[in-house]
């Protein structure tokens, strides 16, 4: 249902999320995420949506936890529909949150 | 009317959210209505499933209804009666760093969906919805 990959880019930690997060898979991808956090150690994290397709109230408690963990965040190419769900419950008001 | 039947686990997300993307792709919906629906069937679900039964055996029936205008969705369980939406919304406005992790869920549901109503009724909890469609 969904595949993490990551890269640094231009000194920034890009991780890209494919597929969906829901309540099945949440803590999956918050263990993966973290994982790799701690592989990339001070670096900037980013989180690319491009391929993001479905995100519920579960996949948003993994990216509260990162920005609040991690102090900032950002969140780049969001589909429409998935931006909407950001700026529904506020998040674009907490973390830098971009559309595609 | 169609309606599906199933264990109150959150291992049976997925069979209920096939069921209803099955349901409103016959009735010609949007990806991007149906998307949320999804959220908010699933934040309902899982409430159901995580917190109605102290056993394993609970059963959750949903039900989708083509309304014309609307579509109107309905979750009944015969678990520990629970109005969900009696709770606070989250305070969107606070600092991350105040935020709390849960409440999101329910709140997502209202804000999405029209006409989200509670009752206890005959010893089951209901909880519907309504989405506009046309």
């Amino acid at each position: 249902m969904i595949e993490i990959k990551n890269a640094v880019v231009d000194g920034k930690l890009v991780v890209y999320l494919n597929g969906r997060i829901d309540t099945s898979n949440a803590q999956e991808v918050e263990a993966k995420i973290d994982s790799i956090v701690k592989e990339n150690p001070g670096k900037e994290l980013v989180l690319d949506g491009e391929n993001l397709k479905y995100i519920s109230s579960a996949g948003l408690r993994v990216v509260l936890k990162l920005r609040k963990t991690l102090g900032s965040l950002s969140v780049i190419k969001l589909t429409p529909d998935v931006y909407e769900v950001f700026e529904l419950v506020g998040f674009t008001d907490l973390m830098t949150i971009q559309q595609a | 009317m169609a309606e599906l039947i199933v264990g109150a686990k959150n291992s049976n997300l997925d069979e209920v959210l096939q069921f209803l993307d099955t349901e409103l792709e016959k009735m010609g919906c949007s990806m991007k209505i149906q998307s949320q629906i999804d959220v908010a069937a699933e934040e309902i679900f899982v409430n159901i499933s995580q917190y109605a039964y102290d056993h394993d055996n609970g059963l959750v029936i949903v039900q989708i209804e083509d309304e014309g205008e609307e579509i109107m969705i309905t979750f009944k369980d015969n678990g520990t009666p629970f109005n969900p939406l009696r709770h606070d919304d989250p305070d969107i406005k606070k600092k991350a760093e105040e935020r709390e992790i849960g409440g999101l869920g329910i709140f997502m549901v209202k804000k999405m969906m029209n006409d989200v109503k509670y009752e206890y009724k005959d010893g089951s909890n209901i909880l519907s919805f309504k989405k506009m469609v046309k």
